[in-house]
C-alpha cells in the first residue's frame, strides 16, 4: 500500500501559551458515563478564494462520522447552531465563538481545502475548545490521492481524542479476529472504526483465542488440525506462522505476558492447567494446577496480576491470581456460568461473560470497589470481551443479529457499536497493546 | 467287406458321440448334487474346464460358485464392518456443562469396548463437543474432559490407551445448528470415529 499520506507539516502552530493549552477541553474516560461534549463541524471552506476541491463533501462526511464513533461526543447539525454554524475562516481568528457558545457547541471543528503544488489538495483541520477560545489542536496534510481521505479523518480525529482523553488507542491500536467460513479459519486485521481491514492467514481447522504480544511483534493462538491441538504463532515481522505441538490433549487460551512469555492452558493430567512457557516453547512451570478446568488466563500491564475461568466449585466462575504473593481470589458469586475475563491495563477492573436466562452479557466487575455491572443487554450473546490499551473500550462478539459480528461498548456500557468487516463474521477479538 | 466297413464306421462315431455327451456331464460333488443334479439345465452344457474348476470350489462352498461365495465372504465383511463402525460411531450424550457418563453412555462404552477388545487393530479417535451456549475457551475445555471421560472409561475395560487419541472441538462442529434445548442436547455429545483398522 502506499506508504501513509505526505503527512505533513503536522501540528499547527499555536498562537497559544502551554498553560492554556493545559486547560483545554478534555473528558475522563473513566467517569461515570455521563459527561458528553457538544461537537460542531463545520462545512470546509476554501484556504484561497479561487480554489474548488471536489474532496470537500466526502471529506466532511468521513469527519463527521469518525466523531460519531465516541459515546462522549454529541454531534450537532447546523440547525442546531445560530447562523447555521457558518464561518468565515478556518484560523482561530476566523472565528466568532459567541454564537457557538451560545449554542452550546463545547468543540467546534474547521476543515479547509487549498491548492498545493506537492499534491491534489491541502487540507487543514482544527478543532477549538469554545469556551475557552482556543485551539486544541490541528494537524495540516497534503493529499496524494483521494483513497487518503479517511487516514486524513482518522489521523485527525485520533488527535483530537488524544488531547480529550489522554488515549489515542481506539484509532491506533489493531484489531485482530477470527472469520469462519466453511471450515476454513482466517485471521483478519482491522481497526475499531473498520479501517485496514485485512486478512492474515487461513488455516484448514479450527482457529481460536488470538493475542498480541505486547511489543506488537507476535499474534498467538490455538489452533486444531488433523484431530490435534497446536500453539499457533504469527510472526508479524516475518509473515511466517509456525505451529508447535505441546504436550497433552488439550491446548487453549494462549496468552502473552508483559515479559513477553506464553501462558497457555494445557491438559497434562486430569483437567486443563495453566502453564507458563519458555522462550522454546517447553513447559516452564504452573501457574494454576487445581482440580476442575482452569483456562483463560490473562494479565494486566504490569503482570502481577491473572485472571482467569476456573470451575473448581462445579461450574465456571472468575478467579484473580496476584502473582507476587500466589494468592487467588474468587471474583465472581452472582450466575452460575462466568467465563472469558479480561483485566484491564491497570488491573482496576476485570471484564467477563456471564451466561444469563437470556444469553449471554458482558460484566464488568472493579476490584476497587467490589461492585459489579452489567454493560451489554443482548439480545442474542455476547460475548469474548476484550479490553482497549486504554482501558476504556470493550470488544466483544455477538449475535444480536442473527450471526456473531464484532461491536464494540465501553466500560461504562454506552453503545454499542458495530465494528464494519465487510460483511465477515467475527470471533475472539484482540485488541493491540500500544505501539513502545 | 464294404458293409462291414459302414457299420465300423458308424459303431466308432457312436462310440466317440456317446464318450463325448458322457464328458459334458458334470459329475456329482462330494457337498451335494445341486451343481449336476438340481441346478438349471444350462450348467449341463459347459465346458469340462470349468465345470471342473467349478466342481473343486463347490467343495468348498456348500454349492454356491466361486464367486458367489467370494460376494459373500465380501458382504459378511462388509456387514461385519458396518457393525463394527455402527457400534463404535454410537455416540454418548451429556448433560449441560457436564462430563459425568450417564447410565445409558457407560453402555454404549461397554459395547465399544467388546468390539475394540475383539478387533485389536483398531483405533479411535474420540472426539468431544459441546452446545453453542458455552463459551468457545471453556466448551474446549469441557469438551476435552468429555472425550477423556469415555476415554478413562473404555481403559478400564481393558482398551489399549494407546488405541484411543481425543480431541475437543468444542461448540465448532454442531450436530443439529438450531438454536433450542433438543439441537443442544444433540450436540452436547462424543463421537467415536476410527482412524485405522
Amino acid at each position: 500500500m502506499k506508504k501513509i499520506i505526505i503527512a505533513l507539516g503536522t501540528v499547527i502552530l499555536l498562537s497559544l501559551s502551554s498553560a492554556a493549552l493545559g486547560k483545554a477541553l478534555r473528558i475522563t474516560i473513566y467517569g461515570p458515563g455521563e459527561q458528553k461534549i457538544a461537537l460542531f463541524v463545520a462545512k470546509p471552506l476554501s484556504l484561497t478564494p479561487s480554489f474548488y476541491s471536489a474532496f470537500n463533501n466526502k471529506l466532511y462526511r468521513l469527519i463527521q462520522d469518525k466523531f460519531k464513533l465516541f459515546p462522549f461526543l454529541t454531534q450537532l447539525s447546523s440547525k442546531d447552531v445560530l447562523e447555521g454554524g457558518q464561518v468565515k475562516g478556518v484560523t482561530l481568528k476566523d472565528i466568532d465563538f459567541k454564537k457557538f457558545f451560545l449554542s452550546k457547541v463545547d468543540l467546534l471543528i474547521t476543515i479547509g481545502l487549498g491548492p498545493s503544488s506537492k499534491g491534489l489538495a491541502r487540507i487543514e483541520l482544527r478543532a477549538f475548545d469554545v469556551f475557552k477560545q482556543t485551539l486544541l489542536t490541528g494537524k495540516a496534510f497534503i493529499l496524494q490521492s483521494p483513497n487518503q481521505l479517511e487516514m486524513v479523518a482518522r489521523i485527525f480525529a485520533a488527535a483530537v481524542l488524544k488531547k480529550l482523553s489522554g488515549y489515542s488507542a481506539f484509532f491506533d491500536n489493531p484489531i485482530v479476529f477470527v472469520a469462519r467460513n466453511k471450515g476454513v479459519n482466517s485471521l483478519y486485521e482491522v481497526y475499531a472504526d473498520g479501517f485496514g481491514l485485512k486478512k492474515l492467514f487461513d488455516l484448514k481447522g479450527i482457529l481460536t483465542s488470538p493475542c498480541w504480544s505486547f511489543d506488537r511483534k507476535r499474534i498467538v493462538f490455538s489452533a486444531i488440525k488433523n484431530n490435534r491441538n497446536f500453539l499457533g504463532v504469527l510472526d508479524l515481522v516475518s509473515h511466517k506462522v509456525e505451529y508447535h505441538k505441546l504436550p497433552g490433549t488439550l491446548c487453549i487460551s494462549p496468552v502473552f505476558t508483559p515479559q513477553g512469555n506464553i501462558a497457555v492452558s494445557l491438559s497434562l493430567g486430569q483437567d486443563p492447567d495453566i502453564f507458563l512457557l519458555d522462550k522454546n516453547f517447553k513447559v516452564k512451570k504452573a501457574l494454576v494446577q487445581h482440580w476442575g478446568i482452569d483456562i483463560s488466563p490473562f494479565f494486566d500491564q504490569k503482570g502481577d496480576k491473572m485472571v482467569f475461568t476456573s470451575s473448581r466449585f462445579g461450574n465456571p466462575q472468575i478467579f484473580l491470581l496476584n502473582l507476587e504473593n500466589k494468592q487467588v481470589q474468587r471474583v465472581t458469586y452472582e450466575g452460575n456460568y462466568n467465563t472469558s475475563a479480561v483485566i484491564s491495563p491497570d488491573g482496576r477492573l476485570i471484564v467477563y461473560s456471564r451466561l444469563t436466562p437470556n444469553g449471554h452479557r458482558i460484566f464488568v466487575h472493579d476490584l476497587n470497589t467490589g461492585l459489579e455491572r452489567q454493560i451489554t443487554f443482548g439480545p442474542g450473546n455476547d460475548e469474548e470481551p476484550f479490553v482497549s490499551s486504554d482501558g476504556y473500550f470493550v470488544l466483544f462478539t455477538s449475535n444480536r443479529s442473527g450471526r456473531y459480528q464484532l461491536y464494540y461498548t465501553t466500560i461504562n456500557g454506552d453503545g454499542p457499536y458495530l465494528i464494519p468487516t465487510q460483511g465477515l463474521n467475527g470471533f475472539v477479538p484482540a485488541w493491540s497493546w500500544d505501539k513502545k | 467287406m464294404v458293409r462291414f466297413l459302414g457299420l465300423s464306421i458308424v459303431i466308432l462315431s457312436l462310440i466317440f458321440s456317446a464318450s463325448c455327451a458322457k464328458k459334458k456331464v458334470i459329475p456329482p460333488t462330494e457337498t451335494g448334487s445341486a451343481v449336476s443334479g438340481q441346478g438349471p439345465a444350462g450348467q449341463e452344457q459347459m465346458g469340462q474346464s470349468q465345470a471342473e474348476a467349478q466342481g473343486e470350489e463347490s467343495n468348498q462352498g456348500q454349492g454356491l460358485t466361486a464367486e458367489e461365495l467370494e460376494a459373500q465372504k465380501r458382504l459378511q465383511a462388509q456387514k461385519e464392518q458396518e457393525e463394527i463402525k455402527a457400534i463404535i460411531g454410537k455416540r454418548i450424550h451429556f448433560d449441560f456443562d457436564s462430563f459425568a457418563l450417564k447410565p445409558e453412555a457407560k453402555d454404549i462404552l461397554k459395547e465399544k469396548a467388546k468390539v475394540l477388545l475383539a478387533h485389536p487393530k483398531i483405533k479411535i479417535v474420540i472426539e468431544g463437543h459441546c452446545d453453542e451456549r458455552g463459551t468457545e475457551e471453556y466448551n474446549l475445555a469441557l469438551g476435552e474432559k468429555r472425550a477423556k471421560a469415555a476415554y478413562e472409561f473404555l481403559i478400564l475395560l481393558g482398551v489399549d490407551a494407546n488405541r484411543m487419541q481425543i480431541v475437543s472441538y468444542g461448540e465448532e462442529r454442531p450436530l443439529d445448528p438450531r438454536h433450542c434445548e433438543e439441537a443442544w442436547a444433540k450436540n452436547r455429545r462424543d463421537e467415536f470415529k476410527i482412524i485405522s483398522e
